[in-house]
């Protein structure tokens, strides 16, 4: 794909996620779907701000909770930079609810890439995320209007963190640590 | 007597699922709701050759992949032998689709129990999964031969969380 082209693809979604009123389930599926890629796979992190709170909780399947739109651009930004030729597959993505009321969706995904960045594990590994199977990774989101604007206030998240965590490790650290 | 109170509990909710016909989303949820408290509340595993289809896949976390109802059967089997007072509470429930073209249902809920039972990891360690063990899923029911089934999932469990209860300090 030339940039052109990309940038054509990339247009494309972030015009749906600028005039996307939210009125069924099936435009939140959409514009969620559509949002989500602009972030992972082209990289326009900054539109974090546009559906976040700034008060946003994410439970995490560890209990290691995140509290703020602050830390989703820490862990988004750790993650890109760990594996900079993320890229976001969708395997599903479906709503429920309306207007007046909010909606929940739900979506099932996994991430594609290989560890050629520094992460906090230490120096690329050459791993690949999907090494047999895929890292799967699945979330639920509370989406609400806060004054006047539709942003996603509680997300609920499990990622496939010790295989992702795997990927970013060298075989010898883990043996060093375990020998110390 | 706590058994029988038990007893009648499970002889409602399998009633509730049996032969049973999802109309709308309505009639899905309630399903969900009935079915899993018979497999995790219950420990009706054997209820899995009833709603799973034969060759089912189920991709979870951490690259792990399910094939075939055995492997279905065998998963729960372990998480339930880990913490036999297993009990979970569904947070929420969405679900997508129709009778005539089948159903999507992703579900959010917490596992509570106490680890009293051995694992990979070795004896009971006593410990709770206390109230923030995530559970998230998405699955596809179809009507196989009249019966509805289902027929592909992706669920995942807080595996680190569950880990910690079944490991000494």
């Amino acid at each position: 794909m030339t940039i052109a082209e990309m940038l054509k693809e990339r247009d494309q979604l972030v015009e749906y996620v600028n005039i996307c009123e939210l009125k069924t389930p099936a435009e939140v599926a959409k514009l969620f779907e559509d949002y989500t890629k602009t972030i992972w796979d082209f990289k326009l992190v900054g539109r974090i701000n546009d559906f976040y709170c700034d008060d946003i909780i994410i439970n995490r399947e560890g209990g290691s909770d995140l509290v703020g739109a602050k830390q989703v651009f820490r862990d988004t930004l750790h993650l890109m930079a760990a594996f900079p030729d993320l890229k976001l597959k969708f395997i599903d993505i479906f709503a429920e609810g309306n207007e007046a009321d909010g909606y929940n969706f739900g979506q099932a995904i996994y991430f594609d890439g290989t560890n050629t960045g520094y992460s906090k594990y230490g120096p690329p590994t050459g791993k690949p995320l999907t090494d047999g199977d895929v890292c799967l990774g699945l979330c639920e989101c509370r989406v609400e209007k806060v004054n006047g604007r539709w942003k996603i206030v509680e997300e609920w998240v499990t990622r496939s963190s010790a295989a992702t965590e795997q990927t970013m490790h060298m075989n010898e650290s883990i043996e060093e640590e375990e020998s110390c | 007597m706590l058994a029988d109170i038990n007893a009648d509990k499970i002889k409602a909710l399998s009633e509730a699922v049996k032969n049973i016909d999802l109309k709308d989303k309505s009639d899905v949820k309630e399903f969900v709701k009935n079915y899993t408290a018979l497999i995790y509340d219950h420990q009706m595993i054997g209820l899995i050759y009833d709603y799973y289809q034969e060759n089912v896949e189920i991709l979870k976390e951490d690259r792990i992949r399910l094939k075939g109802i055995e492997a279905v059967v065998q998963d729960k089997q372990e998480l339930l032998a880990a913490f036999p007072d297993l009990k979970v509470k569904i947070e929420n429930i969405i679900v997508s689709g129709d009778a005539e073209n089948g159903y999507k249902i992703f579900r959010r809920m917490r596992y509570e129990g106490t680890n009293s039972g051995y694992t990979k990891y070795g004896p009971p360690t006593g410990k709770s999964l206390g109230n923030a063990c995530l559970g998230l899923s998405m699955f596809y029911m179809d009507k196989k031969s009249g019966q509805w089934q289902i027929t592909h999932e992706m669920d995942m469990r807080s595996i680190e969380w569950m880990e910690k209860a079944m490991t000494n300090d």
